[in-house]
This record gives C-alpha cells, structure tokens and sequence, in this order.
C-alpha cells in the first residue's frame, strides 16, 4: 500500500539492471554568475537506455545535456562519456551526436549537401558519404527531400534533418533538447518511431521534452531535475504499473500497487472474501506524469 | 596546412560566398567605384594638362590615375571587407549554427581561416575584376608593369588583413549587424589612424623645431609610426623615376610587413579562441 504524496523522494541510484554507464556525472555542477544552474547532480545513465530528462523549465536539463556535448564546462564536478572524459572533447564529439532544441540550420543549401558538409566536417570520407547521406536519409524519411533547400522544409522535416545531422558521426549516445517541440502529432509519432529503432540498433539516448505521456512511452528511464539538483533517477520499469484505490463503505480508502488486470481481480476478490465492504475500484497509472508529480511535489502546486 | 588543405568550411564557405546576386553585386560595386573614380581622374588630369602644358603630362597622367585607381580600390576595400568578412562568425551565432560546427571534430583554428580564406578569395576575385580598370594607367603609359603587379599584391595583402581584423571582431558579436559596424570602425582606425597619429606628430615636432636651434626635427619616428597601417604596405610599390624613391624607407617597409604579419596571426589566433566551445577554454 502507497500513498503517493507521502512517498519520501527517491535518492539517485546507479542503474539497477548493472549495465555499464553511457554517461556519468559525478558531484557535477555549473554556475552563471550567482544563478546555479547545476547543483552537485550525481548519477550513471546506463549504456543502451532511453532515458526522458524531465524537469520545469529552467530546471537545469539543457544545461546537463550541454556539458555531455562538451558545449560547457561545469563548475565542479566530472562527466564521463562512455569512459572518456568530457575533457578529451575529440573522444567524446565521436561518440555523442547532440540535437539542441534550436535547430541551426544553414538555408541556401540542398539537404543533402547539408549533410555531407556535416560528414566532412566529422571527417568521413567522401567515397562514404553518400551512401551515409542516404541511409540517413531513408531513416529520417527525407529521401525525397534530398535536393530540397533546407529553408522550404517544414519544422517537422527541419527536426529530422537536424537528427540526421546528430546521426551522422555515427553515434553511440544520441543527446535531444526537447525535439518535439512545435511538431505537429504526425511529425511526434514519426519522430518517437526514429527513437525506437535508434534505441533498437543500441544507441543510448537521452531525450528532454515537457511531454511526459510521450516520454513514458518511449523510455526506458527517467531523470527528473528540478532547480538545477536531481529529483530522482526511475528505471520505468521498477515500480508496478498501477496504483489502485479501493474505497470502502466503513472504511477510509486504500491505494494498492498492482501489475496487471489479473493482481486486480484477485485483489477484489480477496478484499470481497474477507468481507470488506468494497464500494468501488479506481485506478491510476504510476507512470512517468505521475512519478513527476511525486518527486517534484511541493514545487508544482 | 592541415587548415587549408582538407578544411570543409573552405569548400561550404566558397561555395556560399560565390553564389548569388550578391555575390555579382558585390564585384559590381567593387569595380564600379575605382572605375568612376578614374574616368573623373582622367577628366581632371587631361584638362588639368592642356591649361598647363608640362613636360611630362603623359607620365603624370598615367601615376595620377595610377594613384587614384589604387586609392579608390583601397578606400572600396575598407568599405567592403567588414560588410564581407564582419558577420561570418557573428552570424553563425545569431542564426545557432556555431553550436553544431563546434560540436563536429573541426578545430576552432579550421572555421576561422576556413571563413577567413573563403573571405579573401572572393576578395582576390573582386580586385582581380578590378584588373582592367587597373590597367589603364599601364596601358596610358609612363607606368611600368611590374608597378601595376605590385599594387595588385599589396592590394591584395590589405584585403586578407582586413579580412583578418573583420573576423576578428566578429568572433566577439551575436549580432551580426553589430559586428559588422565595429568592423569597420576598426578597418577606418587601422587604415587612417596610424597616418593621422604621424601626422599630428609631425605637426607638434615641427612646432617644437621652430622654437628651438638646433631642430631636433626626426621625421623617422611619424614615419614608423605610418607604417603601421596596412596602408602603408604601399611602401613596396615602386613607382621608378617617376616618383620619389623610397618614400616610406626600407625601415617604413620593415615595419609594414611586420605589422601586417602581426595583426593578420594575432587576429587569426584571437577569433580561434573566441569560437571554441566553453568547454575546451582555459584547459
């Protein structure tokens, strides 16, 4: 039995499946002048995972996702990146693709010349390109684009462009700030397919979005941060899917955490064989929106 | 040469700075006003020559119109550089694309003289437009060839510095517009500043001369000090037995040559520090 406000925040925990970390912080921190964006974040990301960065805005979740591109520098603390230290930026910009929730895009260019000043710049040779350019091309569903300027797509193609760029070094870690923002629900879904099949082919990533119902269903972890400091770190799997309440006609209510739709039918029948007067059964999810809830509570009324 | 050689940002910039109605607009204006400026020279000197009848109004012709083309070309090139070269890196901020360059395995040195390479060829194609118009006093005559190349070189020289300083200065803006007015403030100080400084120089030596015997009237130090523009690069040009010979002296040359070196590295290496991602500063 739960009762979800009164749950004690969790502290941040290592991954518990024991899988080898994408990305460590430890003790990491980032201040602007006297406005402490970061404050002593310490948590593993494991390897292989899609993990929803969740927080209020200014929270701290764009600026953590700028010191694992090697765009900033915290204040105090270190980062690792599968093994390599922020520092050592050329490890790190070879295995980290990073999609800034501004686009940047350059106009006046075809898509595909876009894409292939980016492969040069990652230094991928030019015999290579284009058959990169094109499987990029295929998996962001902009192959008839191709020749397209870059200035006449629409937001949603401008974000899977500006994913295929994020792609083309070939990453292992896949960073997003907030990439479905100002996407229409077709481009969401669309973009939601691209970060399952990345997921599937073993990239990790790490997705910031204020959409909780759209993270839950495609991460496999949630890092939630509020005023800069880490609220909590959930495998999304961990707790049961859903939380009932029971309301009794003599009694005060209950909460029980359940699995599935069998624990609840036994739920109620043995609640009904010990004779309890069960008035009704409700139930609610203990899915990401609401672990938010919990974890920023207080904050959020 | 890792810089050049297998730089992308050369390619993509070339290929922007090429393309376009601005980029024929530019050439356009370029050879348009040094153009004018000689057929106004022209005019002037040919009428000028008729009421005085001089002995060596040919020659003369051709050194006016020489200078003139020369200066207007420069005066063009102070104008033109910071709108060129101004917004290259300011605008790479001001549109968010700096970000993701930053990100790629490029070194900051790579995009500045990526940017500024790209700047200076179509620099080097506008003033190699401007060839014709800087014939004409070769072709007039009283101008020897090796005169008119020199120019062109020197011309050139100004260009990349200026091109340079431009970069420079846009490295430290995210407003392009911004950038490209502090630019040219800085193009016009560098330009005129350092003849204006020897030139007030000159004026207080001259007045302390005349106050004291015997004069201690040095007009090297306002020489040296004139060398410091890229201006001053013009020291190289020969004009032969046409013009005073070494007019800036070869110490004058020492220092232009120098200060162009100086000026043009130290800009180059400043914007590569101002457009490294602030994770790799100060490490």
């Amino acid at each position: 039995m739960i009762d979800g406000h009164a749950d004690e925040q969790q502290a941040p925990r290592a991954p518990s499946d024991g899988a080898a970390a994408a990305v460590s912080f430890r003790g990491v921190s980032k201040v602007y002048g006297t406005n402490v964006a970061l404050n002593d974040v310490t948590v593993d990301l494991p390897a292989g995972c899609v993990c929803g960065l969740v927080g209020p805005n200014g929270a701290g979740k764009s600026t953590l996702l700028s010191i694992a591109a090697t765009l900033l520098r915290p204040t105090a603390g270190t980062v690792e990146v599968f093994g390599h230290p922020i520092a050592d930026t050329a490890a790190v910009r070879g295995v980290v693709g990073y999609v800034p929730d501004v686009l940047g895009l350059y106009t006046g260019l075809s898509v595909v010349d876009y894409l292939d000043f980016f492969a040069d710049s990652y230094a991928v040779k030019a015999d290579q390109r284009p058959g990169l350019i094109d499987g990029l091309l295929e998996l962001v569903d902009l192959g008839g684009k191709r020749d397209a300027d870059v200035n006449t797509l629409s937001r949603g193609m401008k974000q899977r462009l500006a994913l295929a760029r994020g792609l083309i070094n070939d990453p292992k870690l896949l960073l997003l700030d907030e990439p479905a923002s100002g996407l229409d629900p077709r481009a969401r879904i669309e973009l939601r397919d691209i970060i399952a099949h990345l997921n599937g082919l073993g990239v990790t990533i790490v997705v910031s979005s204020h959409i909780l119902a759209e993270l839950e269903e495609m991460c496999s972890h949630a890092l939630v941060i509020e005023h800069g400091r880490l609220a909590g770190f959930e495998h999304l799997g961990d707790e049961p899917d859903r939380v009932v309440t029971v309301t009794y006609l003599d009694a005060p209510a209950e909460q029980y955490r359940i699995s599935d739709d069998a624990a609840q039918a036994a739920l109620v029948a043995r609640l009904v064989g010990e004779g309890r007067n069960v008035v009704s059964v409700s139930t609610d999810t203990t899915g990401l929106e609401a672990r938010f809830m919990r974890l920023t509570a207080g904050e959020l009324n | 040469m890792g810089l050049v050689r297998s730089n992308p940002i050369v390619r993509f910039e070339m290929r922007r700075r090429f393309s376009g109605f601005a980029a024929a607009a530019g050439i356009g204006i370029a050879i348009g006003i040094p153009g004018l400026a000689v057929v106004v020279a022209y005019a002037l000197t040919v009428r000028g020559n008729d009421q005085f009848n001089g002995i060596d109004s040919f020659n003369n012709t051709g050194v006016i119109l020489l200078t003139t083309v020369v200066v207007a070309l420069t005066g063009t090139l102070v104008l033109f550089v910071p709108a060129l070269a101004g917004g290259s890196i300011a605008s790479e901020r001001a549109n968010q694309t700096l970000q993701p360059l930053q990100l790629t395995l490029l070194r900051p040195a790579q995009i500045v003289v990526g940017k500024l390479i790209a700047s200076s060829a179509y620099l080097m194609v506008v003033i190699a437009c401007a060839l014709p118009v800087i014939a004409i006093p070769y072709l007039l005559g009283g101008v020897p060839v090796r005169t008119v190349i020199t120019c062109l070189i020197v011309l050139a020289a100004i260009a990349i510095e200026l091109a340079a300083v431009s970069v420079w200065v846009s490295s430290w803006f995210t407003k392009p517009v911004g950038a490209i007015v502090t630019a040219l403030a800085m193009s016009l100080a560098l330009c005129l500043g350092p003849w204006i400084v020897a030139g007030l120089t000159l004026v207080s030596q001259v007045t302390v001369a005349a106050a004291e015997s015997p004069p201690p009237f040095d007009e090297n130090a306002a020489r040296l000090l004139a060398a410091t523009s890229p201006t001053a690069l013009f020291g190289f040009v020969d004009l032969g037995d046409i013009a005073d010979d070494d007019p800036a002296g070869s110490s004058g040359r020492l220092v232009a040559a120098a200060c162009w070196l100086g000026v043009t590295t130290l800009c180059i290496r400043g914007a590569s520090k101002r457009v490294v991602a602030p994770a790799e500063r100060d490490r």
